[in-house]
């Protein structure tokens, strides 16, 4: 038979990685299984806690303190500031250096692309320099040819929440018509390799004529800047030299440059998809993609195998942890009016489908809540107890899997920003326990 | 409806044709534009032409109407197929692509046409060249000629190309009187495509080795290429006349209780992938549900775990590189633990770098430099990481890393035979 593993995460993203990275730790074997990339890549790269909160306008400063507010039935309630701590402590040690935001359990502001201050508890260290707490003036550019960045707009807009710094935006051409095809990806690589920007315009390797990407892009930061102290430029500054490129440019021009947060492609997000996925070879997790659960093979009330590609294929495993996502994730599916659990066909809670949505788009919507029910060792359950969030007469639907990120249910992570902190906080949590049961 | 308003012009088109249309436009509806397609292409990232995956496949495919006309763009995907394997929709991104390049065969001019349906069917140019290897290897690696091929062809001068074996991996396995062993309990069909058959027959001999020690009857069906070269290039037709030939030869032996296991993983995601998304033929999914990766079968069953493993001969420290078309069917590196644990062989893990060769792209002129700038992250990973010598299971990754560091590349099938103890 296929080699049992301890532990058997299915799932690739925040939740599952961290799950995996804590099972490791605890010295078992560990299968990271997952059908596609996760849509890590495409996040913004920012890592936040809990951000947002029923009844209140502005964004969270504190955190710790408010998660004792929330609803019995969200994943982060019980879990107490020591472990969430803890749990992040793993994140930042995984991530090194790259990530700025430990030092404090407060939230910072960092402004997005359109400008608005967005609380998050982690951040990549290029964002450091932007953020508002920092109360220095500044200066928001987008690249001419790069769509979806307005300095001037983004600027206007973070200036209308009055910040104690004054904010101006600018665009700078650098690289004028000569944008390539895919600008955002083949701007870093030549950001990355300091290719020279050629003679025909497009950057092609070392051996063409003209100017480096870097001493092109800092003369034009050159020409606009106005004697602000810090500079925020669209999160485009390379893939693995991010630093590097960042010193020379604060070297040209003088000032500290930070990135802001973009949409996708986004770079941030696939440096952390790098750091972590470095950090889980270094490890000795096995990581497995293009792996289609299709089923499994259960022995009274617990997991004895998934089924791969239709039964062809089988992983073993003595532990299993679900980090499949959301609606979003494909971790939960809408069918016939229900959100249910497509791969092991778990109980779901949701509201009833007339409540799913309200008609103010921007409000905070019921359908978000839906997930998975857990016990206290994040062993789904297969009945949904009472509405007070209590689950009498609610057993582990099976004894070795946990559940953790945003397949559970109980929270609105879209409204809270909390998606990062559960990811973090549940799967930590998932992975330790599965390795403990796993391995005895 | 009122009559001055204009019927809709309905395109002239069979109706196949406008079913497939319809199929790819709905494959592109799930798409919301997250961009992790755009953020695994290795090619857009050093090709400033090249607008990548998500305009090539759902952006351009849910605005075709009965006729295909997609941008020209598409002849500079390389087909490692990294965002058909990333989606987190589960878009069809490989078929669209494929169907894409067919139709864009007719626009290539004459030269690259000839070129590419060169490459596409080299199978049957290396049968040819393969009844005379010591010559065909002297004319292959001819400056002159090779100059010419690139002046004539576009086919690049700075590869050496991949030198023929004295013996072909079928004339060995003919020689020997095929199969040693005989049983109906366990039996696999080795299929080891053009590559190992010509090129690399210590692949196809370590396979044999490897599964008969374990125990296993061992077949040589007859078999055509793969398809791959075919897809990448365009030629849909060839590749379906070779599917054809492969699925009929397999199924057959699938029916006497053989499974079919590949050493080359772009084989077995033709076969298993590729082969049910293009080709409707009797028996292609017997064969797609029974095709499996020459160390993912062995891990699957009990022999190899029972086996007693040796480290004689083995090197202490090996870098090993997964190649896209194995981590599509998430069957990369799958012997590192079993090298690792019971051969007590150091294996640096190089990462998800792509090779920058995939297949033919690597060999044609005009994308050389975009290839050689693609794997060179993978370079430096391999002279970074401990020992000169390195494993991939794909044959071309293999070219491409012992083109860009002279290292011996092998295929871990071959490690494997090395450490098994015959008892």
């Amino acid at each position: 038979m296929t080699r049992r593993y301890d532990v058997v995460v299915i799932g690739a993203g925040l939740a599952g990685r961290m799950a995996a990275l804590a099972a490791a730790e605890e010295g078992v074997s560990v299968l990271l299984v997952s059908e596609s990339e996760s849509t890590m890549r495409s996040s913004t790269g920012l890592v936040d806690l809990l951000g947002y909160m029923d009844g209140r306008t502005d964004p969270i400063a504190e955190p710790f303190d408010s998660i004792p507010e929330l609803p019995s039935s969200h994943p982060l309630h019980n879990r107490g500031e020591s472990a969430i701590l803890e749990a992040f402590g793993l994140f930042d040690e995984a991530v090194g250096d790259g990530y700025r935001g430990g030092h404090t359990d407060r939230n910072g502001l960092i402004p997005t692309q359109l400008g608005t201050p967005t609380p998050t508890a982690r951040y990549p260290r290029s964002f450091e320099a932007g953020l508002l707490s920092r109360g220095e003036e500044m200066l928001l550019l987008g690249i001419e040819g790069l769509p979806g960045f307005d300095g001037p707009f983004a600027a206007r807009e973070l200036a209308s929440y009055d910040p104690p710094f004054d904010v101006s935006g600018g665009t700078i051409d650098p690289f004028g018509s000569t944008l390539p095809e895919q600008p955002r990806l083949r701007l870093a690589r030549a950001l990355d390799e300091n290719e020279r920007w050629g003679a025909g315009g497009q950057p092609n390797g070392a051996q063409s004529a003209g100017s480096r990407t870097r001493a092109r892009l800092a003369a034009e930061i050159e020409r606009v800047h106005d004697g602000q102290n810090r500079i925020g430029l669209p999160a485009v500054l390379g893939r693995e030299r991010t630093q590097e490129i960042r010193d020379d440019l604060a070297d040209a021009v003088g000032v500290s440059i930070f990135e802001y947060p973009t949409d996708p492609p986004s770079l941030p997000g696939i440096r952390l998809a790098d750091r972590l996925d470095r950090a889980l070879r270094n490890r000795g997790v096995e990581l497995r993609t293009g792996m289609e659960v299709s089923g499994v093979s259960i022995a009274e009330s617990a997991i004895e195998h998934l089924q791969i590609d239709g039964g062809t294929r089988t992983v073993r495993g003595r532990e299993f942890v679900l980090a499949t996502g959301g609606l979003i994730g494909g971790g939960l599916v809408e069918s016939d009016g229900r959100i249910v659990e497509p791969l092991l066909g778990l109980t779901v809670s949701h509201p009833e489908r007339s409540e799913w949505v309200r008609e103010d788009p921007l409000a905070r919507q019921p359908f978000a809540t839906a997930g998975l029910r857990i016990d206290q060792s994040l062993r789904p359950l297969d009945s949904l107890g009472n509405s007070d969030g209590r689950h009498r007469n609610s057993n582990p639907q099976f004894d070795n899997l946990r559940a953790c990120g945003a397949v559970l249910g109980g929270y609105d992570l879209a409204y809270e920003h909390s998606a990062g902190g559960v990811a973090i906080a549940t799967g930590v949590r998932a992975g330790r326990l599965a390795a403990q049961e796993g391995s005895t | 409806m009122s009559s001055d308003v204009p019927e809709p012009a309905v395109p002239d088109v069979d109706q196949s044709l406008r079913l497939e249309v319809a199929f790819l436009r709905g494959q592109s509806d799930p798409c919301y534009k997250c961009s992790t397609c755009d953020s695994v292409c290795p090619v857009a990232t050093v090709d400033e032409d090249f607008p990548g995956p998500k305009f090539q496949g759902p952006e351009q495919w849910r605005l075709q109407r009965g006729t295909i006309d997609v941008d020209a763009s598409i002849d500079a995907c390389s087909n490692c197929l990294r965002c058909h394997a990333a989606c987190p929709e589960d878009v069809a991104l490989a078929e669209m692509h494929n169907v894409a390049r067919e139709e864009r065969v007719a626009d290539r001019s004459r030269l690259k046409y000839l070129r590419d349906r060169l490459l596409a069917n080299y199978g049957t140019l290396a049968r040819i060249g393969s009844k005379a290897p010591r010559l065909t290897n002297w004319l292959a690696n001819n400056r002159v000629l090779r100059g010419l091929g690139e002046t004539l062809l576009g086919i690049t001068a700075e590869r050496e190309a991949p030198e023929f074996a004295h013996e072909t991996f079928r004339e060995w396995w003919g020689d020997r009187g095929g199969n040693t062993i005989t049983r109906t309990d366990k039996r696999v069909a080795y299929f080891h495509g053009d590559y190992a058959n010509y090129h690399t027959p210590e692949v196809g001999k370590a396979l044999v080795q490897v599964y008969e020690t374990l125990g296993y009857e061992v077949a040589v069906p007859p078999q055509r290429c793969s398809g791959t070269p075919m897809f990448a290039n365009g030629f849909l037709d060839d590749a379906e006349r070779a599917a054809r030939v492969n699925v009929r030869e397999l199924s057959e032996l699938i029916e006497e209780g053989y499974d079919v296991v590949a050493t080359c993983t772009s084989c077995s995601l033709a076969l298993r992938e590729e082969y049910p998304s293009l080709f409707d033929i009797d028996g292609i999914e017997t064969v797609a549900e029974h095709t499996f990766d020459a160390v993912e079968y062995l891990l699957e069953g009990e022999e190899l775990e029972a086996a007693s493993l040796g480290d004689e001969g083995l090197p202490e420290s090996i870098s090993y590189h997964s190649p896209c078309h194995a981590s599509a069917q998430g069957v990369d590196g799958r012997s590192i633990p079993v090298l690792e644990d019971r051969a007590d062989v150091a294996v640096t893990d190089l990462g998800d770098d792509c090779s920058g060769m995939s297949g033919t792209y690597g060999w044609k002129a005009e994308r050389y430099d975009s290839s050689m700038a693609i794997g060179a992250d993978l370079f430096d990973e391999m002279t970074a990481a401990p020992g000169e010598r390195a494993m991939t299971e794909c044959p071309t990754c293999a070219m491409q890393m012992e083109h860009g560091t002279g290292y011996d590349v092998s295929h871990p099938i071959e490690l494997l035979a090395d450490a098994l103890v015959e008892e």
